[in-house]
């Protein structure tokens, strides 16, 4: 049985870098930010470095606190809080985490706030990612 | 031996929704979680896609002079950097740039990913 899905864009990304990196706008209140983060399917949440949140003005410890279980067997600490993130041609308000801890350093979409409110299709080979809202 | 099974609570008392594999009166540890609960469609709005290759290539050709510092970028031109980044981004805030690319210039850039 075969399945066809159509999306309303393309982005290609750069096949040569780790990861797959999207770049994306970060927006609280009046302030706002680009930075380059990664798609992670694995992960629960769309979390950012504590020092992002920061400069957005935001009080971190003053957000809802979560932990987050990591590979082995570790977890470590975020905050959650009230963004609109641009990323690859759609804009959403939703809520994303901002590690407690400053030495924490990856910048990731995962699934609540953003996968979870698109269709995506990947053809890592050829370096795309085709995408729609879900609700197209 | 653990079991996992689905529960509802109602009036104080834990009703589990299966059966489950326990004799009378035998004493047992409950552990609570919430499932997650299905997130409701957002209203996604269609804006133009972000396009930072400006400040990707000046990353690539510069990056390794700043080493541990954030730098503010605005497509290939360096508006500020330090150690602190809200220092860095409101520089970059008061010399006009309102959307300014912020990046921590870690030494282990290239490593791969390991996702989660």
């Amino acid at each position: 049985m075969q399945h066809t899905l159509t999306f309303s864009s393309l982005f290609e990304y750069d096949t040569n870098k780790t990861g797959i990196t999207i770049p994306l706008k970060l927006t609280h209140g009046n302030r706002q930010t680009t930075l380059l983060a990664k798609l992670d399917t694995g992960s629960s949440f769309c979390i950012f470095r504590r020092e992002r949140g920061e400069a957005l003005g935001l009080e971190i410890e003053h957000g809802y606190l979560q932990r987050i279980a990591l590979a082995d067997g570790f977890s470590f600490a975020v905050y959650r809080h009230d963004v609109t993130i641009s990323a690859l041609g759609f804009e959403l308000d939703v809520m994303v985490y901002f590690a407690a801890d400053y030495a924490f350093s990856r910048e990731v979409l995962g699934q609540q706030g953003w996968l979870r409110q698109m269709r995506i299709a990947i053809v890592d080979y050829e370096g795309k990612l085709y995408i729609s809202k879900y609700s197209d | 031996m653990s079991q996992t099974l689905k529960a509802i609570y109602r009036d104080g008392v834990i009703i589990p929704q299966a059966p489950c594999d326990l004799a009378d009166e035998e004493e047992i540890e409950i552990t609570i979680s919430k499932p997650l609960s299905k997130e409701p469609i957002k209203n996604v709005r269609t804006v133009p896609m972000i396009d930072l290759t400006f400040e990707t290539k000046w990353l690539e050709e510069h990056g390794k002079e700043y080493i541990g510092q954030w730098v503010a970028l605005s497509q290939n031109k360096l508006i500020s950097h330090g150690t602190n980044a809200v220092e860095v981004y409101n520089e970059a805030i008061a010399l006009g740039f309102d959307s300014p690319f912020l990046h921590k210039i870690e030494s282990e850039e290239d490593l791969p990913f390991g996702g989660w």
